[in-house]
């Protein structure tokens, strides 16, 4: 009787009564709480409003999206719920969330020590040299693999010694260039010649060499006079400042291999050795090219940088032949040791030719070889068409603007140099559409302040302001006290 | 609700508690503030990001008298039987404390004018960020008021308050060393993930309703609380 007494007692106390709703209530708003969280999580807006629009696809990513057909599956090779906050991968996911958008693009994150099958299926004999945090694009059987150090532009830093310090994103450019890779029919393949000590992506060009593989091209170096023919599978093939001509025999497989529709890039700084490149000039005879045996002296200094007037900026020459890409591709390189090109007067109504890279009216032509100099505007790099078998050819009259030395001395030239020529290979390739994604180098917001002034600063910041704040508390304090 | 949040402004800037915190809240960002000034930056985000972890302490010792004095003082009960329904003493609380918390964010705003002034330009994405620090600073003080509403001791408010912010804003960083599902849950839950957006250039909508619902929430909460120990000590 006691005992339900003390019962009844219990459930009818107010304590149980409303401390109970109280709890039910507690426990429904956490739960709404967390329902309305996930419906807005629904419609996952978000702005950016950085200043290289980190988290933004550029206008020619969107465009190149909307055309494709096939499904592609970018896996992320990492466990993303292991990604701490702040770290840079988190711009590459929020980034990623950009290409979700489209219906043919699914974005995955593996593990990838959970999950060896399928690395072993996907790279059986490990090729690829997959690491943790690299991602994966796949399309069918095509697959591109893109390294977690190919996402950033990367510097040495200053703070540490063998520390390197980010200093851009080169995200956009890896993925889109790798579903553009991963979706085509086929990659074309460019080739630099070797045997003549020409640069080639492996040596000189590799800068440019990088640019070519995340832009939808496959590249490898040949040399002809061990190959004995040009590679089946060469869509371009590169000649980089060669030191010495080409043989007969290498000339007739170039022959060969134009004669079937294909395409060649020759870049010849100028020299001022003896070197006469009599094969490699009746090779652009057959375009309505020659090299010059000069070297480009700038009198305008619009066309040259300061102090040096044979580091010549050439203009763009304004024609017709050429579709936009190369066109709209220019704004400005610089180029050392330049020789001009000369279009031939030879007749033939299947040739056309166009002047890329012009000179200033001011500009002197001085002879290698004897004192004709001449002045007045010339061409550096021409592009030519042979519209019988449909080949192309591009000479440029500097090999040096492209050297991976003079892209690192002159940063501010890389962008403009690797697009033109990653430009003029996708026109010589026959794929008139352009990919290039620009490098988007994070906003440097730099100040500039003297040591006096950083001290008077610090003084202030640090002494004067918080000192005033806790004297009006201590005056508050003490009046108060008084009262 | 502007009548309590008004006396309690005036409370709070009539004893030095507030100067002292203002001040040593500016003195900390100053000290950060002078390593990227010295060598030349005009890059006041990564200030941000420690400003965030700042209100950990700040808050807790901002907030912990709030209801808790009441409590204390046997003022509670006044507040109780006043005309004023019992959510709007609550808010008026919490904007009275948010305002004190908006005085120190407009009065951080000296640090990137000074960049400006050396050349520095004042970006949208430093804008963003102060949008992300005024939330963050929201939901923190909704939790300190929360807490003062539990006991009656302020120094137990402000270590209750302390120690919630803390998981909060660590949840995070355990995420990253636990990984899977519970991870997932961490990072959901977790402030810095969320303000961590708003520094890295980002303005998102769920990032912005997470902080609304969370101080909405909480201030809930603390209107239950009071509601129920009225009820049980009828």
């Amino acid at each position: 009787m006691k005992k339900n007494n003390v019962i009844n007692q219990i459930l009818a106390s107010k304590r149980l009564k409303y401390g109970t709703s109280a709890i039910v209530i507690m426990v429904l708003s956490v739960v709404i709480f967390v329902v309305l969280n996930l419906l807005v999580g629904l419609v996952p807006y978000q702005m950016d409003l950085t200043p290289e629009g980190l988290y933004s696809l550029s206008e020619q990513t969107k465009f190149l999206l909307e055309t494709i057909e096939k499904d592609v599956v970018i896996y992320g090779l990492f466990d993303e719920t292991k990604v701490e906050p702040g770290n840079e991968i988190r711009d590459v996911m929020d980034l990623l969330t950009q290409y979700e958008q489209n219906k043919h693009i699914t974005v995955k994150y593996l593990d990838p020590s959970k999950n060896v099958g399928f690395l072993t299926e996907i790279d059986p004999e490990q090729l690829l040299n997959i690491g943790l945090r690299d991602f994966l694009v796949v399309s069918g059987e095509s697959k591109r693999l893109i390294k977690y150090y190919d996402m950033f532009v990367s510097i040495a830093s200053e703070s540490t010694d063998f520390g390197t310090s980010d200093v851009g994103s080169k995200a956009e450019t890896a993925f889109t260039s790798a579903v553009y890779y991963v979706t085509k029919e086929t990659q074309p393949k460019i080739y630099s010649t070797r045997g003549h000590g020409e640069y080639s992506f492996d040596t000189g060009y590799i800068t440019i060499g990088e640019f070519i593989k995340t832009n939808g091209f496959d590249h490898d170096s040949v040399d002809l006079s061990i190959s004995g023919k040009v590679p089946d599978d060469a869509s371009v093939i590169l000649i980089a400042n060669p030191k010495e001509d080409f043989t007969d025999d290498e000339i007739d497989m170039l022959r060969d291999f134009m004669n079937k529709g294909n395409s060649i890039m020759i870049t010849l700084d100028s020299t001022d050795t003896n070197e006469k490149y009599v094969n490699i000039q009746s090779l652009l005879k057959d375009y309505n090219l020659a090299f010059r045996y000069d070297k480009i002296k700038e009198g305008d200094e619009n066309y040259h940088i300061v102090g040096n007037r044979y580091m010549i900026s050439p203009a763009l020459y304004t024609g017709t032949l050429i579709n936009s890409p190369i066109k709209d591709a220019f704004s400005n390189i610089l180029a050392d040791n330049v020789r001009s090109v000369e279009i031939l007067r030879k007749s033939g109504t299947w040739l056309e030719t166009e002047a890329l890279l012009l000179t200033s009216t001011k500009a002197l032509s001085e002879s290698v070889y004897d004192e004709n100099d001449s002045q007045g505007a010339v061409y550096v790099g021409v592009a030519s068409t042979d519209n019988k078998n449909d080949s192309r050819i591009i000479a440029i009259g500097s090999a040096d603007y492209i050297q991976d030395q003079r892209l690192f001395y002159y940063k501010q030239y890389e962008d403009s140099a690797i697009r033109f020529t990653l430009n003029c290979l996708k026109w010589l390739e026959g794929d008139d559409d352009e990919i290039f994604i620009e490098t988007k180098n994070y906003f440097a917001n730099f100040i500039t302040v003297s040591a006096g002034q950083s001290k008077t600063i610090s003084i202030l910041t640090i002494y004067v302001m918080p000192g005033i704040i806790l004297l009006l508390g201590l005056a508050v304090y003490l009046r108060r006290r008084n009262l | 609700m502007f009548t309590v949040a008004k006396k309690e402004i005036s409370t709070y800037f009539k004893s030095p508690i507030a100067y002292v915190l203002i001040g040593l809240f500016m003195l900390m960002i100053s000290v950060l503030f002078y390593t990227p000034f010295s060598i030349g930056s005009g890059d006041f985000l990564p200030v941000m990001d420690s400003m965030g972890f700042f209100l950990i302490f700040l808050i807790p010792i901002l907030t912990m008298r709030i209801l808790a004095e009441d409590r204390k003082n046997g003022t509670e009960v006044l507040l109780l039987t006043s005309p004023t329904s019992l959510t709007k003493i609550v808010v008026g609380k919490f904007l009275a404390m948010y305002f004190i918390f908006f005085v120190i964010t407009l009065l951080s705003l000296i640090y990137p004018l000074i960049m400006v002034a050396y050349g520095a330009a004042f970006t949208v994405q430093l804008a963003g960020a102060y949008i992300g620090f005024l939330l963050l600073g929201a939901a923190f003080i909704s939790v300190g008021v929360f807490a003062s509403a539990l006991t009656e001791n302020q120094i137990i408010s402000a270590i209750i308050s302390f120690v919630a912010m803390l998981a909060f804003w660590l949840a995070g960083t355990f995420a990253a060393e636990i990984g899977g599902n519970v991870a997932k849950f961490l990072n959901w839950i977790s402030l810095t993930s969320r303000y961590d957006v708003f520094t890295r250039g980002l303005l998102g909508l769920p990032e912005i309703a997470y902080f609304v619902f969370f101080t909405i929430l909480f201030i809930f909460l603390t209107v239950r609380v009071i509601e129920r120990r009225r009820w049980v000590q009828g």
